[in-house]
């Protein structure tokens, strides 16, 4: 037991070190008084506030040419890029701060069924009837049932008025946003713990599907890897092809469909960390 | 948002001998931070908090009160993170279980969790940890009285009645919107934390943030 103790206070003094390193020259020396986790946070909150300044949530529309020209230095993305170019026209990019894939996912679908209206009914639908869902999964119902009214509320306004212009407006309003990825996260935890026992065979570290639920879907800016992206289609019943742009050898560029056996009706350009959305060409 | 709360059970530390039914009253600050809810609040305890998992200043130790993103603490992963269906209840509900359940695998105040450790392995034979409390427990007693906060002595006192609806969630309706937008509730909301008792009236809202 002294021994976890003092094992803990050598940790957290190895973290200060590390903490002070990433604080550059102006505060070199420890100040006891001062706590360094909110310096830390402080900073992170920094950095994110310079994304959040210099991009949208979700951008406009660009040619795909524009990543080309990124990668005009570096032959093994530009190469990839060029194989992507005949069968993609156009990419809108998301905003890298955890929620990209959400936000992407929830952009493509809602302009998806904007020009496919009997699938907007059918989300609609499969919206109202998860809310009960959730609330049998446990979920506090006072807070979950905002974030569902929400989303039925943005629904209902697109089976009104939708226009690409009116999601554009929805998904860059950051209260509206926001409140979809929350719930998008809610509906991912929930499909996951419904299926535990065949999600929990690829939970790394030993934890529960729950744990996993707690600590990598709920919890806002967290981001989206392989699980989240199969819990959300399959529950969502919406196909995804996600393009993968990567330093693997050659200019094949590998894609993979979510769920596999649904056609896909978004696509994403993923690169290691990010998702953005692609347009058919 | 500043105001008194009470954590009791029995007791601090209900599950080992510091038996007499004592009202801890100490006092704390919740802080919202701009992006709430999708980030935790913060809560520091005002008054002094002799307890394994209180730092010195006040702040709390809670894996609920962790921030989405990974945080610097330490290398091991909160057992479960804020997110944002998390509430003021909520919080104020983890905040009692961890006053009644000291951590002692990762103290924030070392020589509290040492001593805590010692009260318990000796079964209390060792008082310096009952002790403290003890003074803690009378001192924040004292000074909520001089706010005017009645002290609950009771079991009847700390549980207010509420009407019970069926099939509804252990959830508090009211704190979310009292607290976010000053809204006067009036329904029963009122569940073991009574408004009175977890804020003084004069400062809620969202002053903080």
């Amino acid at each position: 037991m002294e021994d976890k103790n003092q094992e803990n206070i050598e940790n957290k003094d190895i973290n200060q070190e590390n903490k002070d390193n990433n604080q550059d020259t102006t505060s070199p020396e420890y100040d006891p008084n001062v706590n360094q986790d909110e310096l830390i946070m402080a900073q992170e909150k920094q950095i994110a506030e310079e994304i959040k300044a210099k991009t949208a949530m979700v951008g406009t529309l660009e040619s795909l040419s524009s990543l080309e020209k990124e990668y005009s230095h570096d032959p093994v993305y530009s190469s990839k890029v060029v194989t992507l170019m005949p069968k993609f026209s156009n990419v809108r990019r998301t905003r890298p701060d955890g929620n990209c894939f959400l936000r992407g996912f929830i952009f493509a679908y809602l302009e998806y069924c904007i020009h496919h209206r009997e699938e907007l009914s059918r989300f609609k639908k499969y919206l109202e009837g998860s809310k009960e869902e959730l609330f049998e999964m446990g979920f506090p119902k006072f807070t979950t049932e905002d974030f569902h009214d929400m989303f039925m509320e943005v629904v209902s306004d697109l089976e009104g008025s939708g226009s690409v212009e009116r999601v554009e407006a929805v998904c860059n309003d950051a209260g509206t946003s926001d409140y979809l990825v929350v719930y998008l996260r809610l509906l991912i935890s929930a499909h996951l713990q419904k299926n535990a026992e065949f999600f929990s065979c690829f939970i790394e570290g030993g934890r529960t599907v729950e744990e996993f639920c707690k600590q990598e879907v709920e919890p806002m800016y967290r981001e989206c890897d392989h699980l989240h992206i199969v819990a959300l289609t399959s529950a969502l019943g919406v196909g995804v092809r996600v393009m993968y742009l990567d330093r693997g050898e050659g200019a094949t560029v590998l894609s993979h469909d979510f769920p596999e056996d649904k056609d896909p009706i978004i696509h994403l350009l993923y690169r290691p960390g990010h998702y953005d959305i692609l347009y058919k060409a | 948002m500043r105001g008194w709360g009470w954590a009791s059970g029995a007791d601090l530390q209900s599950d080992a001998g510091v038996s007499q039914r004592a009202s801890f009253l100490p006092q704390a600050h919740v802080k919202f931070p701009p992006d709430y809810p999708y980030s935790p609040p913060s809560v520091r305890f005002l008054t002094k908090v002799w307890h394994p998992n209180v730092y010195e200043n006040g702040d709390l130790c809670i894996s609920i009160l962790h921030p989405p993103v990974d945080d610097p603490q330490s290398g091991e992963l909160p057992c479960e993170r804020w997110n944002p269906t998390q509430n003021v209840r909520t919080v104020l509900l983890s905040v009692i279980s961890l006053l009644n359940e000291p951590n002692t695998y990762s103290p924030a105040n070392v020589d509290a969790s040492v001593m805590y450790r010692r009260w318990r392995d000796s079964k209390g034979k060792d008082k310096e940890y009952e002790n403290i409390i003890r003074k803690q427990v009378t001192s924040s007693r004292s000074e909520a009285e001089r706010d005017g906060v009645v002290v609950p002595l009771t079991l009847e006192d700390y549980c207010i009645k509420t009407k019970v609806k069926p099939d509804t969630e252990p959830v508090d309706m009211a704190d979310f919107y009292d607290d976010d937008y000053d809204i006067d509730d009036d329904d029963d909301d009122d569940e073991e934390l009574s408004d009175n008792d977890i804020d003084d009236g004069d400062d809620s809202g969202n002053g903080e943030s």
